[in-house]
């Protein structure tokens, strides 16, 4: 009794309907070839169980991160993400896991991935939120802001570069009625120095875009917007 | 409208890293794979119709474009197997240098023997974790074609594997 090695396959993984199934039970305690190619079946689905699996854990190349992220020339759509005037030393992993955190919970702080998140329970530091309630955009100081836009429902974000551990960490935050809220941050590796923002990171960028943010606004614009206390217009 | 597409697909490298591994076998060509075809995604991503399978999609788009690159190196000479065959052996040594267990090492060189019809259908049934209808539909090939592809290249790799020498003839 002859049976196709796809219906063989199908009973290997265990997807046959019961009345088949029994039907190749049947048949394999008569013919131990049928047997042995079932085993091989399942072997070689075994064999392939984790393989290039260490490919997953491993931290995508810089230049995928980049070609991926629309940052390389000429990949980047028209109109997609603003240009990044940033670049300083490659973005690493967690930058690009932040990136996919973003996609699912934006907004979200998700605190065991921001290195020394500055105040526990509050996410911004005294100097941060000093810095974003009183600078200008490009004012000199330890923490600088390098822009601020206006998202939908007229909320204003501002986003800001602070120093830490020889790196930058890059934030957004948001002017909500109770007060500033951290919307997303990114972490510059030790190596690269302090780099006070020169342009809009690339996932800052991507959040910005997804709260509907317009383009950084001109300084009387901004002015004007830290007179109404940063409310919506 | 903001679009998740950037976002999306950072979040798809790691799995189209191994695919492209899982093809062409040496990490430099499997990389230079991924690049070119988020370069390619990114220019098409029109074209993208939002509710099927982003995985499906790009998936697709690497393929097409080592397929491509097979087809010009073929076209510079040579049998398609016997290319395979000596494209093979340095993938399995790049295999080698990142996968420390043996028995997987040895499956992901014995992947890499398999001509390319039946290894991308295993790759993407057994590894990729499609389903045959899926894998059917992003290799645009009857589901039974794909079925056929996966049980001859099972058996054969589970030859290899035993030392039983090469894939039996399909």
């Amino acid at each position: 009794m002859s049976i196709p090695d796809e219906t063989l396959m199908a009973f290997a993984d265990g997807t046959l309907p019961e009345a088949e199934a029994m039907r190749v039970v049947a048949a394999i305690e008569a013919d131990p070839a049928l047997a042995e190619r079932v085993a091989l079946l399942a072997e070689g689905r075994e064999a392939l169980r984790g393989a290039f699996a260490g490919v997953l854990a491993e931290a995508p190349p810089a230049r995928l991160l980049a070609a991926a992220g629309g940052t390389a020339p000429p990949a980047r759509p028209a109109g997609a993400v603003p240009a990044a005037g940033n670049d300083n030393a490659p973005p690493r992993w967690r930058v690009a896991a932040w990136a996919a955190a973003a996609s699912l919970v934006l907004g979200v702080m998700l605190g065991t991935q921001v290195p020394r998140a500055p105040a526990p329970g509050g996410l911004l530091s005294p100097a941060v939120l000093a810095a974003l309630e009183g600078s200008a955009t490009g004012a000199p100081g330890p923490v600088q802001v390098s822009g601020t836009h206006v998202a939908e429902g007229g909320l204003v974000c501002r986003a800001f570069a602070a120093p830490e551990e020889g790196g930058t960490l890059l934030g957004l935050a948001c002017r909500e009625p109770a007060g500033w809220r951290l919307r997303a941050a990114v972490a510059r590796g030790p190596g690269s120095g302090f780099q006070p923002a020169s342009g809009t990171d690339p996932l800052i960028a991507e959040v910005l875009e997804r709260l509907g943010a317009g383009p950084a606004l001109a300084a009387e614009e901004e002015a004007a917007a830290r007179r109404r206390g940063w409310r919506a217009p | 409208m903001p679009s998740s597409f950037q976002a999306d697909l950072v979040a798809l490298l790691p799995r189209l890293r191994r695919f492209a591994r899982a093809l062409a076998g040496d990490p430099d060509t499997a990389d230079d794979l991924v690049q070119g075809a988020c370069e390619r995604a990114l220019r098409a991503q029109d074209s993208f119709a939002p509710g099927t399978r982003f995985d499906s999609w790009m998936f697709r788009i690497l393929r097409n474009l080592w397929l491509d690159s097979h087809r010009r190196r073929a076209a510079r000479g040579g049998s398609h197997e016997t290319l395979e065959a000596a494209e093979s052996i340095p993938g399995a040594a790049g295999a080698e240098a990142t996968i420390g267990r043996v028995a997987l090492r040895e499956a992901e060189a014995a992947l890499l023997r398999l001509p390319e019809e039946q290894r991308e259908a295993l790759v993407l049934t057994c590894i990729e974790e499609f389903t045959y209808a899926e894998a059917a539909a992003l290799l645009g090939l009857p589901p039974g074609t794909v079925m056929s592809r996966v049980a001859r290249g099972r058996i054969a790799l589970a030859r290899m594997l035993r030392g039983d020498g090469e894939a039996e003839a399909p």
